[in-house]
């Protein structure tokens, strides 16, 4: 018996298991250097497999693979063996709360086993269903934590499309004037103002005075927040729904967030508008949330008490990007995250922006670092610890999410093109839909990446497997359909077969 | 070391820390090895009709504008241009630009293109790309006067057809036959060198080329599980198009990476809609009760189901389409109040078995796969089913040209204006299924000519709907669509339709 070659993350640690090698079928290609094939053993049962749904790895789960196919079994000679580069060198990566659950799966199992259902889901990304089966308020924390994150990724990708949306528009044909366009632009601007070149202010000058949203230009004008508007109308409706979800009552935006603010005739159709503050609202609320469950003090960065009021336990750290206590004394919301942490093993702290080559070059040092701290790890720890590392894929776990705290970083220094390589390196392309292997913030910081980089029509393919998990993405996928309709309506598309 | 500590040190030492992870400059010379299901019965930019083709044409051709990386229209062929106030004209400048046989590029070649591409005669798959444009005229040699037919915005976003050496030629009537197709000329960074005897071709590049690579070959591989093994085995070094089974292998490979890839495409299987049997509305409808579109597609993995002619992360895709569900019962009920009868296998009016020929691409693995699934199903419920598989060039000249078959199984890809005109406007140029329907022809007219995104998105709900409800074509599925590329390849990026849009920054 043989062990297979080198293999990266899941495939080599599925590989640790110890596939078994034998001979049943000869590959005969005029490329391809001759080599049996191989089968694969059932994955090692350890304790996650009576605690978790069962998680094996994307290879097992996705058939047999070319992978194991190509896996020689009786010794490669130089002439069967495919290209094998230089061993990566001896790396020492600290990973934290990763290791903790290798060396102390008794810490892991005890942790889980009191929450079974919350912690599979928070390992899932289901945050809703994590939190309403996370008992402890202080392990809720971690997925209200999570959801305020994911509301704030969709608040800044609002802004990113209404940005350009309302201007380009105003541009190509003007906003119709029997409409509520301008009233939209006006809440886009004036819940993400840095977004925004023009003012909430001077939008609102535009609104023509027999239109409903005219109040907020009243409001406006008397310096007051828009928040503050009362009333019977659609607008002043919408802010009390939003002064709710900020003091952490979050339900009813989350629902109003999926359906058009403003429905109007229009010439022939009826025109649809969505709230673009829904997002930004619910995401202050989530950190509220998270604040109460932590009991901590809001003031003066909600994000930051949270955070510290979390501490650095295993409960605060499990399937985490921060590996353990993440300086969160310094400065900045991302920083509290350990956004501003250097990249394992490397000593790199930041990219240079704009470089994606330099980019991908950084995840592949990265892995390779990975890979020899994984091994490293499955050689140290006992039977269960590495039989929880292996099926969980505990290591890949912690890079996707270091891969989108850092990418979220390099939106947030306006650097799209770098995030959107971190992020395509981050995707499990695998699975398709938001689970273990992809957090909705993934595909949410993708699309804002596309839609700042002048790619609005893939942002839409980005947003899709968010939908099923969060309802209130909806109105953030209309307003970006609208700007990629947009972009599009003086070209004439082409198309071809794809044979 | 306290945490704070130790990130301002690692804070201090960031600047060296990045520079080991910049970008070297490109190095130059080496070969790009590409894989293609099929290779390309042609190259000529007037009848290009598959993405193949048009990958090809993106090495060897240029446009006066393409997308830069911002997708956004760029010059490329064109130097600049002046739009006229009336928006009924544009004067464009051409740049200093050479075809590969060494004369200048012209704007008589941009003329001639274009004249070519309207002429009835050379029945250019690409006419309704230059539709708009009324006139075309060489005001010197390195400056073209376009007029339109209706105020334009902006143009250069629709003058992305490729150009080509009206010296080729003996008029604007060109034939799909002329021997341009095996020896073109063009002006892109590489030119053909060889068709060779295993289907692959060779491009190579040409002088003046900005290109950092200095070959770039084609080949044709049909097994997509044998290209993944090209790829690891580093006997190629990029594929366009995994699919979704092998995403798991290329990804777990360190020496490979996925970029997503033309995610705007469906399959089908198309009605000729002037056939007898075909172009009846029962029988069409009847199929379509009669496919199991979820077994058809697990074969080829996970996607996602459509209900018309748009993917459903298009802005215009109408959810509230209903799927056509298998019903063989509710089949069974149309063509029996069709007149069709039963007796074991189903007849026609006229007493004739009901039989459907359905062509397909030959040398594809995975259509043939379908199809043959697909007989399997269609002959259970008693209708027959005679497969074709066609060749890339009896492919366009049995149903490009002749129109002679009864059902396709193929595939769209569209770029990202999801602009289904041509397949379905009864004037449309792609449309050889014979669809017609002057709601829809009305609606595609009205969203062609919007100014207002939100009513361009409404109308074309509609047409989903409304070509649902027609049932042209059992629409069938879209994939998760990735190329796969070697690490050895540099400086990648890919444009989302036409791949290699930007294949001269990259580097080996």
């Amino acid at each position: 018996m043989t062990r297979c070659p080198r293999r990266k993350s899941r495939t080599a640690l599925v590989a640790s298991s110890g596939p078994a090698c034998q001979s049943f079928g000869t590959l005969t290609y005029p490329d391809i250097p001759h080599v049996p094939a191989c089968q694969d053993e059932p994955l090692a049962t350890t304790i996650i497999g009576s605690v978790f749904t069962p998680v094996t790895s994307s290879v097992s789960r996705t058939g047999p693979a070319l992978g194991w196919l190509l896996c020689a079994c009786t010794g490669p000679t130089p002439a069967d063996t495919p290209p094998v580069e230089a061993p990566p060198p001896q790396v020492t990566v600290s990973l934290g709360w990763v290791e903790e659950v290798a060396h102390h799966p008794e810490r892991f199992g005890e942790l889980v086993e009191a929450d079974r259902t919350g912690w599979t889901a928070l390992h899932a990304h289901d945050y809703g269903v994590a939190r309403a089966n996370l008992s402890t308020p202080a392990h809720r924390a971690r997925a209200d934590l999570a959801l305020a994150t994911l509301h704030d990724d969709l608040a800044h990708l609002s802004a990113a499309a209404t940005s350009r949306l309302f201007p380009a528009w105003e541009d190509r044909g003007g906003l119709p004037d029997d409409s509520s366009a301008r009233a939209i632009a006006t809440l886009a601007a004036w819940c993400a103002p840095q977004a925004h070149d023009r003012p909430a202010e001077a939008w609102a000058r535009d609104i023509p005075g027999d239109r409903p949203g005219h109040v907020l230009t009243e409001t406006l004008s008397s310096t007051r927040p828009l928040l503050e508007l009362t009333g019977d109308g659609p607008y002043a409706k919408r802010m009390a729904l939003h002064r709710r979800a900020r003091s952490g009552d979050t339900e009813a935006l989350e629902v109003a967030a999926a359906l058009p603010l403003i429905s109007e005739q229009a010439h022939g159709f009826t025109r649809h508008f969505y709230d673009p503050c829904a997002h930004a609202s619910l995401a202050e609320g989530w950190w509220h949330v998270a604040l109460r469950a932590l009991e901590a003090d809001a003031d003066p960065l909600p994000d930051r008490r949270a955070l510290e009021a979390l501490g650095s336990s295993l409960p605060a750290t499990l399937f985490s990007p921060w590996l353990s206590d993440t300086g969160r004394t310094e400065a900045g919301p991302l920083a509290l995250f350990g956004a501003d942490a250097p990249w394992p093993g490397s000593g790199v702290a930041a990219l240079p922006a704009g470089d994606v080559e330099a980019a991908r070059e950084a995840v592949r040092d990265l892995d390779e670092r990975l890979d020899g701290a994984r091994r490293a790890l499955l050689a140290d720890a006992p039977p269960e610890g590495a039989g929880v590392l292996s099926d969980l894929d505990l290591v890949l776990r912690w890079r996707q999410e270091w891969l989108v705290l850092q990418a979220r970083k390099h939106l947030r220094d306006d650097d799209p093109t770098v995030a959107l390589a971190l992020l395509e390196r981050a995707h499990d392309p695998s699975h398709p839909e938001v689970g273990p292997w992809n957090s909705p913030s993934l595909f949410v910081l993708r699309a804002e990446a596309e839609v700042r980089s002048g790619r609005t029509r893939q942002a839409l393919d980005a947003l899709r497997p968010v939908e099923g998990r969060l309802g209130s993405v909806r109105g953030v996928i209309e307003i970006v359909g609208d700007l990629a309709v947009l972009q599009g309506l003086d070209r004439r598309g082409d198309s071809k077969e794809s044979q | 070391m306290t945490t704070t500590r130790f990130i301002r040190s690692a804070g201090l030492a960031a600047v060296t820390a990045t520079l080991a992870f910049v970008s070297a400059a490109p190095a130059m010379g080496g070969t790009l090895r590409y894989a293609e299901d099929r290779a390309p019965a042609i190259v000529h930019p007037l009848f290009t009709t598959s993405m193949s083709e048009a990958r090809l044409n993106e090495l060897l051709f240029l446009s006066l504008f393409a997308d830069d990386r911002e997708l956004r229209a760029s010059p490329q062929l064109a130097g600049s241009f002046q739009l006229a106030p009336d928006q009924l004209s544009m004067t464009v400048s051409l740049r200093p630009a050479t075809w590969h046989d060494g004369k200048p590029v012209s704007a008589d070649d941009v003329v001639f293109t274009i004249e070519a591409m309207k002429d009835p005669r050379t029945a250019s798959t690409e006419a309704g790309r230059v539709a708009w444009i009324t006139g075309a005229e060489a005001v010197d040699p390195s400056t073209v006067r376009l007029t339109f037919a209706n105020p334009e915005y902006a143009p250069q976003d629709k003058l992305y057809f490729k150009i080509l050496p009206a010296h080729r030629f003996d008029g604007t009537t060109v034939k799909r036959t002329d021997a341009y197709r095996t020896q073109p000329t063009g002006s892109g960074p590489w030119s053909l060198t060889s068709f060779n005897d295993d289907a692959s071709i060779t491009l190579s590049r040409t002088e003046s080329s900005p290109a950092a690579i200095d070959e770039v070959v084609m080949r044709e591989v049909a097994d997509k599980n044998y290209q993944a093994k090209l790829l690891i085995y580093e006997s190629l070094e990029a594929l366009v198009r995994v699919l979704p089974r092998d995403l798991a292998t290329l990804q777990n490979d360190r020496k490979v990476e996925l970029y997503p890839y033309q995610t705007n495409s469906w399959w089908y299987l198309g009605f000729n809609h002037d056939r007898n049997v075909s172009g009846d509305e029962a029988v069409r409808r009847a199929v379509a009760h009669m496919v199991d579109v979820d077994q058809l597609l697990a074969p080829i993995g996970t996607g996602d189901v459509v209900t018309g002619p748009f993917v459903p992360s298009s802005p215009f895709y109408d959810h509230d389409v209903p799927r056509v569900k298998p019903d063989p019962d509710k089949a069974a009920q149309i063509l029996t109040e069709a007149g069709y009868t039963f007796s074991g296998r189903w007849l026609t009016p006229t007493g004739e078995q009901l039989t459907l020929k359905v062509a397909t691409a030959s040398n594809l693995e995975t259509a043939q796969d379908v199809l043959i699934n697909l007989q399997s199903q269609l002959q259970t419920r008693g209708i027959t089913v005679e497969p074709e598989f066609l060749t890339a060039g009896e492919w366009k000249q049995r149903v490009w040209h002749d129109h002679d078959f009864d059902l396709v199984l193929s595939q769209w890809s569209f770029d990202r204006n999801e602009d289904i005109y041509e397949q379905f406007h009864s004037d449309g140029a792609r449309n050889f299924i014979g669809y017609g329907n002057p709601e829809v022809d009305r609606m595609l007219d009205e969203a062609r000519t919007s100014t207002d995104p939100q009513a361009k998105k409404a109308l074309l709900r509609q047409v989903h709907a409304a070509i649902a409800a027609d049932q042209p074509m059992v629409f069938l599925w879209t994939l998760d669509s990735y190329a796969a590329l070697s690490t050895k390849v540099k400086r990648v990026v890919v444009h989302p339709f036409y791949f290699f849009t930007w294949a001269a920054d990259w580097s080996l």
